[in-house]
């Protein structure tokens, strides 16, 4: 029962930060029907972004503090992603679907391998921006301070995406772009402005993912974006992509069911059974967990 | 009589171009050339799929995993079975390469079935996660290797087999796409409900393009593996996928010509970039963005290079 | 000779019943029209006899068969052809392969590669076939043009050719005459007159024009809110007062005199 608590505990916490990513991916989907598959890069490049600044905070005296570090990165994250969608997937609004997949999958190459030239190919290592301590220890189960900041930090992270989605204006443009572009625009809304603005807030939070996820597993390296983001996309598709509490769910149980794999069976069977899992669920529920179904008109 | 000469011709034809390789090109040249052929088979294959019936499948690189290894244990694990010799080498090498494309076409069935239910990012996931499924559980079958790799598979494929394999494909595939037998996938994928108003069996249409699709990738991957002789599960990630879907749709969707065309750009082309060593696979993928752009409908659009066996 | 009759059919989306219990029944040397509103559930009507929506109550029998538990492409086999209200060719096929299509039902890729005596006999049979039928609507020149390159009447006259290239029993026309002018509908209901006689096929046409179908058809029903509310000849439809209720204010009630 402790190892079944430990390991649950473990799996929300890769759960938020899937969950992070997912959430930036069913975004721009929502708004553009696009898979971003550059977005899992813009998480390696929040995690180097972090990497970088707190190299600086520290060799420059001071100390790194995590939501300064947290902050850059966003920032520069939501910057690239602003820029990625204004150069890259803007020219191809009006071409078919699969036209701008392609060129997000270019988008991606581009970035792990333009990140091994500008960051080397071999893996850096986070410096320790909190210590790790134990929060509670009862036997084998724990949780430790590290694990805390992750779920609280994306707690808080989701809470303001819930507030900018549901409460302001820019959420209530967000969400009538996603239903139609043209009937957006009719309505004087700026539509190519609200697509920056979602590239924008999902990149920030793939970045907040990235220095997350350097604070519990150090390893940053130009690859690191790949495996995550085709799971946190996954996990969009399975919570019923375009939907924002879909893809929470979504990553949630991933999370949790990747760690129990992992505890209980074998690692290598680890993304082969996240795999099924989904198979499984999209045959029968073939638009995801929270996602709605759209009777074509005949 | 017409077509058996063709194929005579085509033999006698390619047997010369494989002797010839042998003589003038060197090997490293082959092989790129091999390869190049292989991928055109492949993006061909998936073309059916994608391009002509309009299903969205991320799991080409499983079908192509699933016929090399089954073809390489074939000719691994089935050599001290056979007699010995040249001829028997080459039988036994053909018939591993068809039970390799025959395996994977079932695969290409049981992936179809989902098809019907799922459509576009949904179906490209599924296919997605079966490749990688496909990928882990070859990764625990320890007689092919595991994640050791499979080792020792002979070296079987030469130009001769790459480019009749390659010519049997495409003519295939076109022969049957462009007659009227084939309408019904390019009907299926302008628009499922007129067709089905039509009585064609989308269902069928669908799970039919899957299979020969996968059957295609599989006798693709079992040249791959008796080209290069060594197989990893690595080679077969959701990576290579993209690089065949890559070749489809920057050749341009329901073009066979322009998945030749894509193909060969996208094969030779990382091998001239070796020049600029470091930055070759930025430039790689600056170009794939760079057309994209400028020709979103893929080099070929729909449109075919006309061949004399086009009817209008 | 083939029975159609649809008996007391029903579907609710989401607590909105399109269609109501509505029943007809038709011979297949007849032809008949619904008319209503915009979102009486004329092609709602259509939908559920094809088998795109199945219906929540209510049966569809053809020859004493239920079509209830068919696809479409199945019910289309047992003679059952349609016709939508937005146009669906196939855009990226010729004139010729848009009717090539209806003609066959198993994809096998084989026989287009092996191309056996047998199937190269069928193919030039289907052609020919397709031939006549583009000449008796005056598309013949057009054969070789893709069929999104055609004129929007031109596309309307392709998708009943296609219809009628399945040979059915039945033809169902979703607003066949939408967007014609007055000579294009005078062109076009001889046609489909013709088309009814040389063939001898049962005809259910969904129009919004009623001068259209009073020449055309004999029988019409009337459909509002999902509901029959008349049947009858077409100078009982007129003169009907719930019918003229439905329509008041419609620029319908003036085509009436």
């Amino acid at each position: 029962m402790d190892q079944f608590l430990q390991q649950l505990i473990n799996g929300i916490s890769w759960g938020a930060i899937y969950a992070l990513i997912a959430l930036g991916y069913t975004m721009v989907y929502g708004v553009i029907r696009l898979i971003n598959f550059a977005h899992g890069d813009l998480y390696m490049l929040g995690a180097m972004a972090g990497y970088y600044s707190a190299r600086f905070l520290m060799d420059s005296g001071g100390s790194a503090a995590f939501p300064l570090v947290l902050l850059f990165s966003m920032v520069v994250c939501g910057l690239i992603g602003f820029l990625i969608e204004k150069l890259a997937y803007k020219p191809l609004r009006a071409a078919p679907p699969v036209a701008a997949l392609i060129t997000a999958i270019g988008v991606s190459l581009f970035l792990e391998y333009g990140g091994q030239l500008l960051f080397g190919a071999d893996p850096k290592f986070f410096p320790t921006l909190i210590e790790s301590i134990p929060l509670f220890e009862t036997g084998r189960f724990s949780m430790t301070n590290i694990q805390a900041v992750i779920l609280i930090t994306s707690i808080i992270l989701m809470l303001i995406l819930r507030f900018i989605v549901l409460k302001t204006k820019m959420g209530l443009a967000m969400r009538a772009v996603s239903f139609s572009h043209t009937a957006a625009s009719l309505m004087g809304i700026p539509v190519n402005r609200i697509i920056s603005f979602t590239f924008i807030i999902g990149s920030s939070l793939a970045g907040a993912a990235g220095v997350l996820v350097g604070l519990s597993n150090p390893k940053v390296e130009p690859l690191m974006g790949i495996m995550p983001g085709i799971k946190a996309f996954v996990a969009a598709v399975l919570g019923g992509i375009g939907s924002i509490p879909g893809a929470l769910v979504g990553a949630m149980i991933l999370g949790i069911l990747e760690t129990m794999v992992t505890a209980y069976l074998s690692s290598t069977y680890r993304d082969a059974l996240a795999f099924i899992i989904l198979i499984l669920i999209l045959i029968f529920k073939p638009t995801g967990i929270l996602g709605k179904r759209s009777q074509e008109k005949v | 009589m017409k077509r058996l000469l063709f194929w005579v011709g085509i033999i006698l034809l390619l047997g010369g171009v494989n002797q010839a390789s042998l003589l003038w090109i060197n090997p490293y040249v082959i092989q790129v050339l091999g390869l190049a052929a292989i991928h055109i088979i492949l993006a061909a294959s998936l073309n059916l799929v994608m391009g002509f019936t309009g299903q969205f499948s991320l799991g080409h690189a499983g079908f192509m995993a699933i016929g090399a290894y089954t073809s390489a244990a074939i000719t691994v694990y089935g050599a001290p079975l056979f007699p010995s010799g040249f001829l028997f080498d080459q039988i036994l090498f053909v018939i591993a390469l068809f039970v390799g494309g025959i395996v994977s076409a079932f695969f290409g069935y049981l992936i179809g079935l989902p098809s019907l239910r799922l459509k576009g990012d949904y179906l490209a996931i599924v296919t997605l996660g079966f490749g990688e499924v496909i990928r882990v559980i070859i990764l625990n079958m320890d007689f092919v290797g595991g994640a050791r790799g499979f080792s020792g598979i002979p070296e079987r494929t030469n130009l001769f087999w790459i480019l009749l394999f390659m010519v049997f494909t495409l003519r295939f595939l076109w022969k049957s796409i462009y007659s009227v037998k084939g309408l019904s996938f390019r009907a299926v994928r302008d628009d499922e409900i007129a067709a089905e108003s039509l009585g064609v069996s989308s269902t069928k249409v669908k799970v039919t393009a899957f299979v020969w699709g996968a059957f295609f990738a599989g006798l693709g991957g079992g040249l791959f593996a008796h080209l290069i002789t060594y197989l990893n599960p690595s080679s077969f990630t959701f990576l290579k996928s993209v690089e065949i879907v890559a070749m489809v749709v920057l050749g341009g969707l329901g073009s066979f010509s322009g998945s030749v065309l894509a193909a060969v750009l996208l094969s030779v082309l990382p091998e001239f970039l070796r020049i600029v060593s470091d930055f070759r696979m930025v430039i790689y993928s600056l170009l794939i963005i760079l057309i994209m752009i400028i020709k979103p409908m893929g080099l070929m659009g729909y449109k075919e290079i006309s061949f004399k066996f086009r009817k209008k | 000779m083939s029975t159609l009759s649809i008996q007391n059919i029903s579907v609710t989306f989401g607590g909105l019943t399109a269609v109501n219990q509505v029943s007809f029944s038709l011979q297949s040397s007849e032809m008949m029209a619904v008319i209503g509103p915009n979102g009486a559930g004329k092609t709602t009507l259509f939908n559920l006899i094809t088998g795109v929506y199945s219906p929540s109550g209510g049966d569809v029998v053809l020859d004493e068969k239920s079509l209830l538990h068919y696809r479409p492409d199945q019910i289309n086999r047992l003679g059952l052809a349609r016709t939508f209200q937005n146009i669906r060719l196939f855009p990226q096929l010729t004139v010729e392969e848009n009717i090539l299509v209806a003609n066959h039902v198993v994809p096998g890729l084989w026989q287009g590669f092996i191309r056996p005596f047998q199937t190269l006999k069928e193919e030039t049979q289907l052609r020919i076939e397709a031939a006549q039928l583009l000449s008796l609507y005056g598309l013949s020149a057009q054969a070789s043009a893709l069929a999104g390159s055609l004129s929007y009447g031109e596309q309307r006259k392709l998708e009943i050719l296609r219809a009628l290239a399945t040979k059915p029993k039945f033809l169902l026309l979703d607003e066949p005459a939408a967007g014609m002018n007055a000579s294009e509908k005078n062109e076009l209901a001889g046609l489909i007159r013709k088309t009814q006689e040389q063939f001898n096929l049962g005809i259910v046409l969904i129009e919004h024009d009623m001068k259209f179908v009073m020449n055309l058809v004999p029988r019409i029903l009337v459909l509002d809110y999902g509901v029959t509310i008349a049947e009858g000849s077409p100078k009982e439809i007129s003169s009907h007062p719930k019918v003229i209720e439905a329509y008041l204010g419609n620029e319908e009630t003036c085509n009436l005199k």
